[in-house]
């Protein structure tokens, strides 16, 4: 058996390569929006377990407890924001409750796994004050299922999650509520070469036209081009919501 | 499901099946079912449901057992049934046995937590092998969401559990899963039309507002949306792109 810091890498590992098959269930539109994670869906890591409390809380592992939650959000959503619901009550005012956005790198043939810290991307509890909230500064990161996340030069499979960390008080002084993370859908940037002859890099609605394309939502209207100015007609309106959203599977 | 020196192992069997209960939900506004298995729960208290050969996940041990997960479905999702698949062989008089949704409240500074039951279904005491399906909820789901009853908006965080009363030796309680049956709703309209041609008795106003609400589209300009001209391919294009956040897909890009 693998020790007790190799048990919990592995298995944030095993969680975190889980998660990047797991699909987040939000809602549309390119504004933002949030993602709350309630305490009851951390998973805990390692072998120290805390107890939810009558109040939803996580509390009281023997010693220092971490928990992760998977991001789920999709592949190029923008991370806006991210907030900490925490119990901290510690009279001594020693220990804090953190979360920290973690990025997982997944190891394909050859290689060593890899995760770190999403970089400053953290927040934590202020001492012995209570129940409280508390959030990082503004954000801007783009979250990509495959970036080069270890800067080797070569792209990774990378799963996003959040770790949270109950430090070990045995006297349900500090307690983790939840996390929000706020976020909103970006429309990708479209590539250098423009893929229809008749909307070229000039025409502002190009990266929406490629998106479609890259999408596999449409393939234009022939020749190469796409007919931007063309009225659509209600049988194309038909194909493109029902390729785009994949309609519709219901027995 | 995880426990003391089980841990190991039962961490990876949870984590297997909580990626199966993530699974990507579909589109439109029929009914759809997000399926937690019992692996997915999580036990408060550090009492813990056991996995029986049969897949089910079994209380007992001479305790009660409580376990919960997080129910994590789109804001404006509407919850209209619960079904809890369940065994309940207990020969004696009948013991407590249910399924609930609760929604918490995560706190600001001041205030306590507070939670609020929103469902519950029991296991109607059959003997066997069985499952209840209450279908007369209509619970909506909200990011912000009245939890308490002070009139201020709470976060809200939304959790599935499971009651299992103790049966003693008995091992005669157990469930394999709690189904949660839901649908996509668009969001009701503002007070006042936001395009003056499309008012409130327009039948199509909701989704009009629902989309500009999504910052999909700010209308055709002039404070309006012009609902009746005919749409371009290039608009349709925004549209759509707009709507889903199109195109992450493989390939390489940078983190940042």
């Amino acid at each position: 058996m693998i020790g007790k810091n190799g048990g919990r890498h592995a298995l944030i590992a095993l969680a975190t390569m889980l998660a990047a098959i797991s699909a987040g269930a939000q809602s549309y539109g390119v504004l933002e929006q949030t993602l709350t994670i309630g305490a009851a869906a951390f998973q805990p890591a390692g072998d120290t377990v805390g107890v939810l409390g009558a109040d939803g809380y996580l509390y009281d592992p023997e010693t220092t407890a971490y928990y992760f939650a998977p991001l789920e959000l999709p592949d190029g959503a923008l991370l806006d924001t991210m907030c900490l619901y925490a119990n901290d009550s510690d009279p001594l005012a020693v220990q804090q409750v953190f979360a920290i956005l973690m990025g997982a790198k997944l190891v394909p043939n050859a290689g060593s796994p890899f995760f770190m810290a999403l970089p400053v991307y953290s927040v934590h509890s202020e001492r012995d004050d209570g129940y409280q909230f508390s959030c990082t500064d503004p954000l801007t990161y783009t979250l990509r299922a495959n970036t080069d996340i270890d800067d080797d030069g070569f792209p990774d499979a990378v799963a996003y999650y959040v770790e949270a960390i109950v430090p070990g008080d045995n006297q349900s002084f500090l307690g983790l509520g939840g996390v929000q993370i706020l976020w909103h859908r970006q429309v990708s940037p479209p590539p250098d070469t423009p893929t229809f002859g008749d909307v070229p890099a000039s025409d502002g609605a190009r990266p929406f036209v490629e998106a479609m394309a890259a999408s596999g939502i449409t393939a234009g209207c022939g020749q190469g081009d796409f007919c931007p100015d063309a009225p659509l007609t209600r049988r194309q309106m038909a194909v493109f919501l029902a390729k785009a959203l994949g309609l519709h599977w219901v027995d | 499901m995880i426990r003391g020196g089980r841990g190991r192992a039962l961490i990876v069997v949870a984590v297997l099946m909580a990626a199966a209960a993530a699974a990507a939900q579909s589109y439109g506004d029929h009914d759809q079912v997000l399926r937690i298995p019992a692996a997915d729960f999580q036990g408060e208290d550090y009492v813990e449901a056991w996995i029986g050969p049969d897949g089910y996940a079994y209380g007992g041990d001479g305790v009660d057992t409580r376990v919960a997960t997080g129910l994590l479905l789109p804001d404006g999702a509407v919850v209209t049934r619960l079904c809890f698949a369940t065994r309940d062989s207990n020969v004696g008089p009948p013991l407590l046995f249910y399924a609930w949704i609760r929604a918490d409240k995560l706190v600001p500074g001041g205030e306590e937590p507070g939670s609020k039951l929103l469902a519950l279904v029991d296991s109607s005491d059959h003997s066997g092998y069985g499952s209840s399906c209450p279908d007369d909820l209509a619970i909506t789901i909200r990011d912000r969401a009245h939890v308490d009853d002070d009139q201020i908006l709470d976060a809200a965080a939304y959790r599935v559990g499971v009651y299992i009363a103790d049966p003693g030796t008995d091992i005669s309680l157990a469930f394999a899963s709690v189904d949660v049956t839901w649908h996509r709703e668009v969001s009701p309209p503002p007070p006042a039309p936001t395009f003056a041609d499309v008012p409130s008795d327009d039948g199509a106003w909701p989704q009009v507002e629902a989309l500009a609400a999504s910052g999909i589209t700010a209308g055709c300009g002039g404070g309006a949306f012009c609902p009746d001209a005919t749409l371009t391919r290039r608009q349709m294009a925004v549209f759509l792109a707009k709507a889903l956040g199109l195109h992450w897909g493989s390939g390489s890009g940078s983190g940042s």
